[in-house]
């Protein structure tokens, strides 16, 4: 399977928005929308941490436990590699062990 | 100072972040070769999205089989924010019409954040703190696709998780940032939950999650992500009008 157009659609539909505020710089956000988006971030990543621990093709009752571990790393260390180290670390303890 | 002392004083204050971004990189090259995508592939779309939220978010979905439209739209969702942060740049910088899509392209929320609190906002030190990135993030990217080389057989490792540990990486200091309250333990009811909860960030990230585990086994992946990222904001809107 190629994968190259999704990849272009996918780039070109970032850089659109990227590019949009350069050329709109008088577009006003009304602030009801504005209230909205700002929690778009975490909705997101709670919808795709969800996706990585539900999704039928995914889902192992070991994930849910490592990515409960991770967290409590998350929470506590700041940086991204020990929340990822972390939790690979309990699923493969879990998994192959 | 002129132009190019300007863009390396950005691109060298910038570098620390590479910290950062070379991990994340390394992560995203090699789930990404476990989701299938070739070499080539995987390195591309770090130069052409150059997005870490949308490309993890968008690997996650690509081994499911998700529709083309959806890929895009969510890859667009995770980075709602770029057209505010673009409207910023064009008001406080004022680039020509030239430098417009140069700037656009190497646009990112670190980048600008680094670049802004370099003093006097200039348009080369936006240029060089976006420009490092940029080499950050690819680099990573190729170092975690030879890392994907060397490993036979990823996909059965279960590497894909990497993905979620990164998301995870990415929510939880955005939920634990001052004032963040649990929900109550044991709610009556969702509603009752979402009046308990004087923060609503917990509450949106509790109801995306809940809609994703829901609509996982009804709907593509991609429109069970869109679904609940709307469902979540909708949610977060009304209750941050309700205690603002």
């Amino acid at each position: 399977v190629s994968y190259l157009v999704p990849v272009l659609a996918m780039g070109a539909g970032v850089y659109g928005l990227r590019i949009i505020g350069f050329l709109l710089p008088a577009a006003v956000v009304p602030p009801a929308w504005e209230r909205a988006l700002a929690f778009v971030p975490i909705a997101l990543l709670s919808a795709l941490v969800a996706v990585g621990l539900a999704a039928p093709t995914q889902a192992e009752p070991v994930r849910w436990v490592a990515a409960a571990g991770a967290a409590v790393v998350a929470w506590r260390v700041r940086q991204m590699w020990a929340c990822i180290a972390s939790g690979m670390a309990i699923y493969w303890i879990l998994r192959f062990a | 100072m002129t132009s190019t002392a300007l863009f390396w004083r950005g691109f060298l204050a910038m570098l620390p972040l590479w910290s950062g971004a070379i991990p994340s990189g390394i992560a995203f090259g090699v789930v990404a070769r476990a989701a299938g995508l070739s070499p080539l592939e995987s390195q591309l779309m770090s130069v052409v999205v150059f997005s870490s939220a949308a490309q993890l978010g968008a690997i996650a979905l690509v081994g499911a089989g998700e529709p083309l439209a959806l890929l895009v739209a969510t890859a667009m969702a995770l980075n709602v924010q770029l057209p505010l942060l673009g409207v910023t740049v064009q008001r406080l910088m004022r680039p020509s019409w030239p430098m417009r899509p140069l700037t656009a392209f190497f646009l990112t929320d670190g980048a600008f954040g680094v670049a802004a609190a370099r003093g006097p906002m200039r348009l080369p030190v936006l240029l060089g703190t976006g420009t490092c990135m940029f080499l950050g993030w690819n680099l990573g990217t190729a170092l975690g696709v030879l890392a994907g080389e060397l490993v036979p057989d990823v996909r059965r490792l279960g590497v894909d998780f990497v993905a979620t540990l990164a998301f995870l990486a990415v929510l939880i200091p955005l939920l634990k940032r001052r004032g963040g309250r649990m929900p109550r333990a044991i709610p009556l009811s969702l509603w009752e939950t979402v009046r308990a909860s004087a923060e609503p960030r917990w509450t949106v990230a509790l109801v995306a999650f809940l809609t994703t585990v829901f609509l996982a086994h009804w709907v593509p992946l991609g429109a069970a992500v869109l679904g609940a990222g709307l469902a979540g904001c909708g949610v977060g809107a009304l209750l941050d009008r309700s205690t603002a």
